[in-house]
């Protein structure tokens, strides 16, 4: 270190000259760049660098490293707007520089400008080396928030995995909407049949009980629309409660239906102990609306095995049981087998396929003779309904009648049978008078009497057959005397001692029931038989019977004093197909 | 999170120039980019009084700062688009008291990521990145480190003049102000064109190809601004406020285009 010239009076700075020097130092350097200090701090700290700066030109020889020291500084104190430096120089140098005594000193300039040198110097340095920190700095602060938002995007894409989990929740939520019952939040039956599909594919030894609440449309029509849901509701509740665990699960169908699946141990378990549990959890009255509503229900079970693991054929076998069951009346129960089944699903198919046979011409018009039995001459004609299926022997007209109804297409049926006659009449050459035998339902139509209008079959030789079970009920005792009125017969047939029906209805012809034919070699029934052919006479009407196949039964109708007769005895001896 | 287009809010992107980055080379630092560089290189070109005018700002700021620390406020909370190298809210107020408070918020991640780092190991501070547009979310987070039951120094400077005109300004300070307690204040230091619209519009014009747009606004707006608080005197003015040493004519005239103002919240009903 060099030691200043405390001697040279030429080089002593005065506290006034040093305050003016700062003032304006300061004033300039503030315009120029933002030192973050009041202005009286910067004033202060910048007089005290002038006086670093005056010592260090002062010292023998001048003090560079004091002006380096300097430069640095006034980095520190943030004086690095762009012309800063510059300002500070000028400043410095004219302070240094003009005053007269100093002015006259040898060497000055030169070492005025080795100590601003020096300043420059530390100054440069300083920015260069606070440039690149700051630059480094920033470089690191880009890479951190490059990061950063790397970071941030992946939780973004978090936070989409998680708005995507709560889709999936929606979804779910959706879904058990989609199998659940609104009214019941028991599954439906989408939910039962698939959770059926997955224990039949498990393999699991199943039982389904198919349930009906009975009567549940006059609850609702009684009770109110509520009141029954409310109802129904209790109901599920209970039957929820019949097996418990995981192994069984209630299902709601539609209206009063229920489904119970089962899952057991062993192959076909007894199912009297489900179904009287059943009965048992629904036998206590159910209090809708401060009523108590005795409920009963009707039970169809079927069991995997023996029935495939298909759940469609279960469930079908389900509905079917539960069909047979209802049959049998309220609060019955029906463990439908497989081969009784499929007899009835035959049966069900036979119907369904009806309508389509009549569609295509498989099903016609025949006719068969009734003869008399005093002289076995024919008497009339019946008309009839005769199917000849592919698969199956020809379905006689009962058996088509049958089916029809079961389908709902026994009217239209009906009128197409009156129609085919009335056609086939006109343009038979023969006399004899015809019977149709009409089906339940036209029987029982307000539209009766119009078909037979439309036919065309001339009264005179007309007769209606209508079943002796329907001849009383209104709408058909008023069809039959519209008929007679306009001129033609009245019959009936399946005639099994409806005897009101001789007195209030005007018949001509009673025809009796197979069954009861069947069991004329029975003591008590011939006795009956003969007696009620007696009373059929007394009303004024013949006797007619069917299915005659030997002479002993034909003598045997003769001496009761049946008037006419069908079947296989008599030739041609099934149904004629007109030419 | 932000619906103005606002790229420097979007991430990273050193490739657009930022006001933050922009305002720290005019003020001789290098925390910047070459694009930040080269569009302050070009307001210099177009306004060469530009860096007399960010200084105005940044000296106005220490000034107002220092107020507070004197009116009894220790914590504060920076929403500026970003720190600077020196003289940062923080460094003024605990340069008086080391116990102040300081809280930055900015939108830019890279102002965040700056901040940070000029911050690292300085105790009673703390940055996170918000949109200042949310007052409720950022006093919710800013809240970890700040009392807010005891006064706040809400900063809004530099930052007020990038919020496009869609910001509605006025309900945005207001949230920030019905969630600080009385006792607390509010700095504004805005950008306008009242006085000199020609120069400004330049500047509009230069800085309209950075994502920062600058929207300068009239005294009227700014005074409306401190709707809810008691203005400090002399009320709302130019960058001379309050100024520690007499302003030279080139500064005066300078100054005119910054509309700066102190206001402090009252307690209830003196309002």
């Amino acid at each position: 270190m060099t030691a200043p010239l405390p001697d040279d009076p030429a080089f002593a700075v005065s506290d006034c000259e040093l305050d003016r020097v700062a003032r304006k130092w300061a004033y300039l350097v503030s315009m120029l760049s933002y030192v973050p200090l009041p202005h009286k701090d910067i004033e202060r700290r910048l007089r005290d660098l002038a006086h670093e700066v005056f010592d260090a030109v002062a010292s023998e020889p001048p003090d560079v490293e004091r002006g380096v020291a300097v430069g640095e500084q006034l980095v520190k104190m943030h004086c690095v707007g762009r012309t800063s430096l510059r300002c500070s120089v000028d400043v410095l140098c004219d302070a240094l520089l003009t005053d007269e005594r100093r002015g006259r000193t040898v060497g000055l300039g030169e070492r005025v400008a080795r100590v601003l040198s020096a300043l420059a110097c530390g100054y440069a340095d300083s920015v260069r080396w606070y440039t690149v920190a700051q630059q480094d700095g920033l470089n690191q602060a880009l890479l951190e928030a490059v990061r950063k938002s790397e970071q941030s995007l992946h939780a973004r894409e978090a936070e989409c995995e998680e708005v995507l989990t709560e889709l999936s929740l929606l979804r779910n939520e959706l879904s058990h909407q989609l199998l659940h019952d609104v009214l019941t939040a028991l599954p439906n039956r989408q939910f039962f049949t698939t959770r059926l599909e997955h224990v039949l594919n498990m393999g699991s030894p199943t039982s389904v009980y198919h349930l009906e609440v009975h009567g549940l449309a006059t609850f609702a029509t009684g009770l109110g629309r509520q009141a029954c849901a409310q109802l129904l509701r209790i109901v599920a509740d209970r039957l929820s409660g019949v097996v418990p665990g995981a192994q069984a699960m209630v299902a709601r169908f539609e209206a009063g239906r229920f489904g119970l699946l089962v899952e057991s141990e062993a192959p076909a378990p007894d199912p009297t102990p489900i179904v009287e549990a059943i009965h048992r959890a629904l036998a206590e009255p159910v209090h809708v609306d401060g009523l108590a509503v005795v409920v009963s229900v009707s039970v169809g079970v079927v069991q995997s095995p023996p029935y495939r693991d298909d759940p469609v054929a279960v469930l079908h076998a389900a509905d079917m049981a539960l069909r047979k069951a209802k049959l049998t009346g309220p609060g019955r129960w029906t463990l439908l087998e497989p081969d009784r089944d499929g007899d009835d699903r035959k049966e069900l198919r036979l119907a369904a396929t009806l309508p389509d046979a009549w569609w295509t011409g498989r099903l016609y018009v025949a006719f068969r003779r009734q003869v008399r039995l005093t002289d076995g001459r024919p008497a009339r004609l019946d008309a009839r309904l005769r199917w000849d299926h592919a698969e199956l022997a020809a379905l006689p007209h009962e058996r088509c009648v049958t089916l029809a109804e079961r389908v709902g297409f026994g009217e239209r049926l009906g009128a197409w049978l009156l129609d085919q006659a009335g056609a086939r009449l006109r343009s038979w050459p023969g006399e004899l008078p015809l019977t149709v035998v009409l089906p339940p339902s036209l029987a029982t139509s307000p539209d009766l009497l119009a078909a037979v209008d439309r036919s065309g079959l001339p009264a005179e030789r007309l007769q209606v057959s209508v079943p002796a079970g329907l001849a009383t009920r209104v709408p058909t005792a008023h069809n039959l005397i519209g008929l007679a009125n306009a001129g033609a017969a009245v019959a009936v047939h399946d005639f099994r001692g409806e005897v009101a029906v001789l007195s209030d209805v005007p018949v001509h012809a009673v025809r009796l029931a197979p069954a009861l034919v069947r069991r004329s070699a029975e003591r008590v029934m011939g006795h009956a038989l003969r007696d009620m052919i007696g009373l059929v006479h007394e009303a004024g009407a013949v006797v007619a019977v069917d299915d005659i196949c030997s002479d002993s039964e034909a003598d045997w109708w003769r001496d009761a004093g049946a008037d006419l007769a069908t079947g296989p005895l008599f030739t041609p001896p099934e149904d004629l197909p007109l030419p | 999170m932000d619906e103005t287009g606002n790229s420097s809010s979007a991430g990273a992107d050193i490739t657009a120039p930022s006001a933050a980055r922009v305002l720290d080379y005019l003020l001789g630092d290098a925390n910047n980019f070459p694009a930040d560089r080269r569009l302050a290189e070009e307001l210099q070109r177009a306004l060469p009084d530009i860096t007399m005018l960010v200084q105005l700002g940044r000296t106005f700021m220490r000034r107002a700062v220092t107020h507070l620390v004197a009116a009894g406020v220790r914590q504060f909370l920076d929403l500026s688009v970003g720190t600077t190298a020196m003289g940062n809210v923080h460094e003024v107020a605990q340069g008086i008291d080391p116990t102040c408070r300081v809280v930055y918020a900015h939108i830019d991640p890279i102002s965040v990521a700056h901040t940070g780092r000029l911050i690292a190991g300085v105790e009673r501070t703390a940055v996170l990145q918000a949109d200042p547009r949310d007052p409720a979310k950022v006093l919710a987070r800013a809240g970890d480190l700040l009392d807010l039951t005891a006064p706040v120094g809400l900063l809004m400077v530099a930052i007020l003049e990038v919020l496009p005109d869609s910001t509605n300004l006025v309900k945005m300070v207001a949230g920030y102000r019905d969630r600080v307690v009385p006792g607390s204040h509010l700095v504004i230091c805005h950008l306008t064109g009242d006085r000199r619209p020609a120069e400004m519009a330049t500047l509009v014009e230069v800085m309209s190809a950075s994502p920062d747009l600058i929207y300068p606004r009239t005294r009227e707006e700014v005074v409306r601004l401190f709707t809810g608080f008691e203005l400090v005197p002399p009320g709302v003015a130019d960058a001379g406020w309050r100024a520690e040493r007499p302003l030279d004519p080139a500064e005066k005239l300078t100054a005119t285009q910054l509309h700066v103002g102190v206001g402090r919240k009252p307690r209830a009903g003196t309002a």
